[in-house]
């Protein structure tokens, strides 16, 4: 049987050869992970090296030499593997962090790395994108004497000494005052020689540098910008054009309607800012704001990048990528310069932890190093990313500030809501502009009334559909107030229309989003959803109905604050449902930061060549991205208050001391108050500094969970130090995806205030009897308790979250965790797979029930294949309207019959079946599927070609399956539609299923399916239904790929910088 | 007295002395002195006993599901304790070469090739309806665990069972063997004793117990071991003992042998 590796390496071979002779020499970016530890996390083994992982609360010093002995054994091993690849075009090499390298590589290449035992993991890269001077107040940060800022010798001017927040982002606009590192006389923050530096040299041990290049020379960096580096080796090697409007350098791309800059400005003034930098937006005043940390450093870590785009539906031609090999080699580089904290606001895998750029932060934490990242812009729908432990996930909410307005009716009555409007207009005519069209709004087909309802200008009409009939009509408009509503096009393009039709001015009402301050072409305030549609029934009822708009000014908003932003994604976590994301929630809707200038491209080639010295902008952005920097601000002030805290305790004493948010209505699980939403709740930073107690997280903890998640990191490691179920992971949320029944789970706290207490502990979750031992804890100071906490399910439904809390309180703290479970009466693996023609599968399934159990199956059944074409559509929802209407040129429409008893219907696209993609460049194509009731019941819409759509048992009829071309390369593309519909008891491929015959409450079983005679190269599917009597339990899909497939990149969503750059853009 | 017997010169043998082998076997021996004849079960090589159930190439086993390999047949049983109506899942053969041939369940490695897998307390009952019985020289073996991540220990033991000649049984257990360097479960040679060895059956059953903390292994209650007596079994050297009529044609198979031997060269 010692033959069986050599006839493997053989079939591995002609496959790949065949393979090759359709994709010959195509080269894409792959990440490729090795087995030895990166240095952050190596903690000793390799004979003669030792370890060379930080102590707790310790920099990294990669200048030591064990650090230096180990990085060249890194280099060797590194070296073996790239020596085996002959031209492989090499853009990264990692050794920090994350040991590996990242290069472009054919697809015969990638299937010989993953027969190299030197080779732990090879991901494709992934391109992702980019997900205040009032926040600090909000947060409490200034009040006296509790406020985190007067917690040090100096107050506010000291708020974040000695710490440095590295930022990876898009870039920096050095000529912020925010980054300047000295104060004139009257202690305001200047860069003039002349001024007194208040920072002194950087930090001991510092090791960053300032890169040069366009528009960006080491004046630039100074002792508060003490580090700029850019990351763009994988982007120059993408085929993406760099788009006028950004720089080769550190320098963030400019502003305005063309340019797509400002995001990392914005997140780096956030979180660590000067204080007392006057901004001011459109030339208008906002007074004087502070970053979170004013104190602290700042390391700008450039990796995202602006290019060329002329589909954009903005009209800018441009948009912002980052792709994820660009991204680890940055955090690699922070973590060796020695940053102690990481804000990262760029999308993230929502299914996986087992993702480069996650690992590369699991490295970081190994070295002391915070994380924060942003939750996601796709709310409220279930989209959470970045789902590692290791690292702060943040969700965005609201604060009470309010740069307002009031609408007054000749009624009398009054409305608040958001406007920077300076000119105020009295009492004026109003029109719905509904009402504001020559044809009557009634007789609009359905793409007419949005575009009327909505105000869209001409250019509008064509972007995002709609006639001329459509129109405000200036005979109805001039000199009125229009009533538009929010959607589809820029907020500010609503009032351009306005102004385009000669109307005095504009009431925006809200969709039940968040209202926005900004400034538009007519006078505007922006009203709720509530308050808006009161008015427009005034207006609408009262055919002399006026309306009188005042001038802003600054105030306390009426709606309750914090409250979730719509937009802000929403749990529970994807890929790992023991583990609750995202993990808290800080202001992150109409935050005024730094940003980018407008500049044309002239201007902007001055800036490049250094022949002109640019302004500073400011802008009010919403989005997850503006809310991460919140929280890495707030975790270098506890960083400098407890030098030793890990950033799992920061994370925790952040965690435990939160408060909810208020109700912002959203239905079901999506409902902000809940954990999918807020996490632990809204940071209360003032009491974060003394939590009284914490969940502390090492780097075995996190070892032991991957190990009992399984896959993600080597059988040796998880040898030295065990497994454990993630619900017992160390955190400051308890959570449990699948309670068969009763489930106990552990956890240990640690006293870190400087007194000894006694803690009782009292603990809830509807429908469970719970109940935590021991119940009462006295701990001394630094001293450690574990407990365990047993849930026993009594009236809770099956299949359905219940939330409690666990509170532990000594009289002065109340030390607060969330408490999540859903009681299962079964759990399967929801997918197998395989690569056998002839083979089989054995599997372990739980039970919450005792007795016997039975099963359907169908399968396994191939592909059916249509070879199509698509064009590109232009609309803005994507194609699913004219999907609904049975095809278009960008849309093609194919007819699927799904008779009754069927168990699963798939359909499926592949990246490597364009024909985009087979000429080495990348078609968007997307799926959309829709029943005989012109009801959508399905949509994939990623940023690649990679699409699926799952129906479990779906009822008998005539679907449509649509393939919308959103980017097809060059305009149009061929593809692939591969289907599947699998009935019940359609057999093929000889499937049997094997089951326990009994099982029992809180226990597992094996199970199996064996299968011959496949044909090679097709793909399979099959399915099982598990049932307890005749009640559907879960069930199981079986995918059988006997093509030997390379790896995918994981689905990542294509929207995130619409919320992002709010202030310029449609939200 | 015993016969050792050398298992390269079994798994590596061509198929034509296999052959040769088979077809010399038709008697049996009562004598214990008597040559007797040895076999491999390696379990890469077996044939499916088709039923209603069970089709040629079907590698998951339920209840009484059979397959014959070397001469011997194999037939999957529930546990001794299981209700009368149980039937389900008891075996399967796992292909060691084949990484995604085990999803959650914590397959042993190091073996090589196809090993068979007892699940869900199940049982494997081997037989021969050649000779007057059996013996069984040597096993390797491993435990099959539900989930990764246990410690590296002993769970339980393997328990092998015989039926002797006169109805009787004899049993002989050994400890699972535990985790290799990289956490994974290992196969090893199960130690069959003396007494075990020189004991002609007519039937060996093969299942596993679980250790009860106490000192104790137990397979005798479901409700103890709930599908967790779970094992895996691998080249199974059997030697068949034949009637003692059969000697004489034993002989002049062997002569054929050495005949078409020498006409090879």
């Amino acid at each position: 049987m010692n033959l069986r590796p050599v006839s493997f390496a053989v079939l591995t071979l002609l496959s790949s050869l065949a393979l090759n002779a359709s994709a010959q020499e195509v080269r894409r970016s792959y990440i490729v992970q090795l087995a030895d530890k990166p240095v952050a996390s190596y903690t000793g083994g390799v004979a003669g090296l030792q370890a060379t992982k930080p102590a707790a609360g310790q920099r990294l010093d990669v200048s030591a030499a064990d650090v230096q002995a180990y990085i060249g054994y890194l280099e060797q091993k590194q070296n073996n593997v790239l020596s085996t690849l002959g031209a492989a075009q090499l853009t990264h090499k990692y050794k920090v962090v994350f040991n590996g390298f990242a290069a472009l590589l054919t697809d015969a290449e990638v299937k010989a790395l993953k027969g190299d035992p030197a080779v732990a993991a090879i991901t494709a890269d992934e391109e992702r994108q980019l997900d205040t001077n009032y926040t600090p107040s909000f947060l409490g940060l200034d009040k006296l004497p509790e406020g985190l800022w007067n917690q040090q010798a100096g107050g506010k001017q000291k708020a974040g000494d000695g710490v440095v927040i590295g930022i990876v982002d898009s870039g920096i606009w050095p000529e912020n005052k925010s980054f300047a590192d000295r104060v004139d006389a009257n202690g305001e923050p200047t860069f003039d020689a002349d001024g007194t530096d208040v920072y002194g040299a950087a930090p001991a041990g510092w090791q960053g540098t300032c890169e040069t290049g366009e528009g960006f020379t080491t004046d630039h960096c100074n002792n508060k910008l003490i580090g700029a580096r850019y990351f763009n080796k994988t982007f120059k090697l993408s085929g993406r054009a760099q788009h006028w409007s950004d720089f080769t350098s550190p320098r963030d791309s400019v502003g305005g309607a063309n340019g797509k800059g400002g995001h990392g400005t914005h997140t780096a003034t956030t979180a660590g800012g000067n204080g007392g930098v006057a901004a001011s937006v459109n030339g208008i005043a906002m007074g004087k704001l502070s970053g979170i940390a004013p104190h602290a450093r700042i390391a700008s870590y450039k990796v995202c990048w602006t290019y060329v785009d002329p589909a954009n539906p903005d009209g800018s031609g441009a948009r912002n990528g980052c792709f994820s090999s660009d991204s680890v080699a940055a955090i690699d580089q922070a973590v060796i310069d020695g940053v102690n904290v990481i804000n990262f606001s760029i999308s993230g895998s929502q299914t996986s932890v087992a993702d480069a750029v996650e690992l590369a932060f699991f490295g970081a934490s190994d070295a002391n190093v915070f994380v924060a990242a942003s939750a996601g812009n796709s709310g409220p729908a279930n989209t959470v990313a970045h789902l590692s432990p290791w690292i702060t996930t943040v969700g965005a909410s609201t604060h009470n500030r309010l740069n307002g307005a009031t609408v007054t009716t000749g009624a009398g009555s009054s409305y608040v809501g958001a406007s920077l409007n300076t000119t105020a207009v009295p009492q004026t005519p109003a029109i719905s502009a509904r009402d504001a069209g020559l044809v009557p709004f009634a007789t609009l087909n359905p793409a007419d009334q949005l575009a009327r309802r909505l105000c869209y200008t001409a250019a509008d009409r064509t972007a995002f559909g709609g006639s001329p009939a459509a129109a405000l009509d200036a005979s109805l408009v001039s000199g009125k107030i229009v009533l538009c509503e929010r959607g589809n096009t820029a907020r500010t393009e609503k009032s351009r229309a306005v102004a385009d039709a000669g109307g005095a001015g504009m009431v925006l009402i809200d969709t039940g989003n968040a209202l926005v301050a900004e400034v538009h072409a007519v006078p505007t305030v922006h009203l709720s959803l509530a308050d808006g549609t009161a008015l427009r029934t005034y207006v609408q009822g009262n055919s002399g109905a006026t309306v009188a708009l005042s001038a802003w000014s600054p105030r306390v908003g009426t709606i309750p604050a914090p409250m979730m932003a719509g937009f802000s994604s929403r749990g529970p976590n994807r890929g790992y449902n023991n583990i609750l994301k995202p993990d808290l929630t800080a202001p992150g809707v109409d935050v005024l930061a730094g940003v980018t200038p407008a500049k044309t491209q002239d201007e902007r080639d001055a800036i490049a060549s250094g022949s002109a010295v640019p302004e500073s902008a400011w802008a009010f952005y919403q989005g997850t991205s503006m809310s991460s920097p919140h929280v890495a601000g707030l975790a270098a002030l506890l960083k400098q208050l407890h030098p030793t805290w890990s950033p799992a305790a920061i994370k925790s004493a952040l965690m435990t001391t939160a408060a909810t948010t208020f109700n912002d209505g959203q239905p079901g699980a999506a409902n902000g108050m809940l954990p999918w939403a807020q996490g632990a709740g809204h940071v209360v930073p003032n009491k974060a500094n003394d939590p009284g107690l914490v969940y502390d997280a090492t780097t075995t903890d996190y070892l032991r969970y991957m190990c009992g998640v399984g896959g993600i990191v080597g059988a040796a490691t998880c040898q030295t130090t065990g497994a454990i179920p993630a619900y017992n992971l160390n955190l400051a949320s308890l959570t449990a995806g699948n309670v068969l029944g009763k489930l106990t789970m552990t956890r240990t706290v640690t006293n870190v205030s400087d007194k000894a207490s006694t803690y009782t502990a009292t603990a809830s979750l509807p429908g469970f009897t719970v109940a935590v031992s021991p119940s009462t804890l006295s701990l001394a100071p630094g001293a450690k308790g574990t407990f365990r906490v047993s849930m026993t399910r009594s009236t809770a439904p099956m299949d359905q979250y219940s939330f409690g809390a666990l509170e532990w309180r000594d009289g002065t703290h109340v030390v607060r965790s969330p408490l999540t479970a859903r009681p299962t009466a079964f759990v399967a693996p929801a997918l197998l797979r395989s690569e056998q023609v002839t083979g089989n599968v054995v599997f372990t399934v739980g039970a919450g029930f005792s007795g016997k159990l039975g099963a359907n199956k169908g399968g396994l059944k191939p592909a059916t294949l249509n070879e199509q074409t698509v064009g590109r559509t232009m609309a803005a929802d994507g194609g699913v309207l004219e999907c609904k209407n049975g095809g278009s040129t960008g849309v093609t429409a194919t007819s699927f019959t799904i008779p009754a008893n069927t168990m699963v219907a798939r359909f499926s696209l592949r990246d490597i079946d364009t024909s985009g993609f087979k000429a080495g460049k990348t078609d968007d194509l997307d799926l959309i599927m829709f029943n005989s009731a012109g009801v959508q019941v399905g949509y994939s819409g990623t940023a690649t070609s990679n699409e699926v759509i799952t129906l479990m048992a779906p009822a008998a009829g005539t679907y449509r399956v649509c393939v919308a071309g959103y980017a097809p390369d060059g305009g149009s593309a061929t593809y692939t539609l591969a289907s599947w519909i699998v009935g019940n008891g359609e057999i093929g491929g000889n499937l049997k299923v094997t089951l326990p015959s009994s099982v029992f409450v809180g226990g597992t079983a094996s199970a199996a399916a064996s299968w011959s005679g496949l044909t090679p190269g097709q793909r399979y599917m099959g399915a099982i239904q598990y049932l307890m009597g005749t009640t559907p339990l879960a069930t199981t899909l079986l995918e059988v790929d006997a093509t030997n497939p390379v790896p995918l990149p994981g689905a990542t969503t294509k929207v995130a910088p619409a919320v992002a750059h709010a202030a310029a853009m449609a939200h | 007295m015993t016969h050792p017997i050398t298992p390269a010169v079994n798994t590596n043998a061509p198929g034509v002395l296999k052959k040769l082998l088979c077809a010399s076997l038709i008697g049996a021996l009562g004598a214990v002195a008597a040559p007797a004849s040895a076999a491999v079960v390696t379990f890469d090589s077996v044939q499916n006993i088709v039923s209603p159930q069970l089709n040629t190439g079907d590698t998951a086993y339920n209840t009484g599901d059979a397959f014959t390999e070397s001469g011997f047949t194999m037939r999957v049983a529930n546990s001794a304790f299981a209700e009368p109506d149980e039937f389900g899942s008891v075996g399967a053969l796992i292909d060691d070469s084949n990484n995604l041939a085990c999803f959650i369940t914590a397959c042993p490695v190091g073996d090589g090739s196809t090993y068979f897998a007892g699940l869900n307390d199940g049982v494997l009952n081997v037989s021969s309806n050649q000779g007057i019985g059996f013996r069984v020289g040597s096993l390797s073996y491993a435990f099959l665990a539900p989930v990764a991540g246990y410690p590296n220990a002993s769970y339980g033991q393997l328990v092998l069972t015989g039926t002797t000649r006169t109805g009787g049984t004899i049993s002989v257990a050994s400890d699972f063997p535990g985790q290799d360097a990289a956490g994974n479960f290992t196969f090893d040679q199960f130690l069959v004793d003396r007494a075990f060895r020189g004991t002609t059956l007519t039937g060996l059953s093969i299942n596993a117990c679980l250790f009860d903390g106490a000192g104790g292994c137990f397979s005798g209650d479901r409700e103890f071991t709930q599908n967790q007596a779970q094992f895996a079994v691998d080249n199974l050297n059997l030697s068949v003992i034949p009637e003692p009529t059969s000697i004489a044609l034993m002989l002049l198979g062997l002569a054929g042998l050495g005949a078409m031997s020498r006409r090879r060269k």
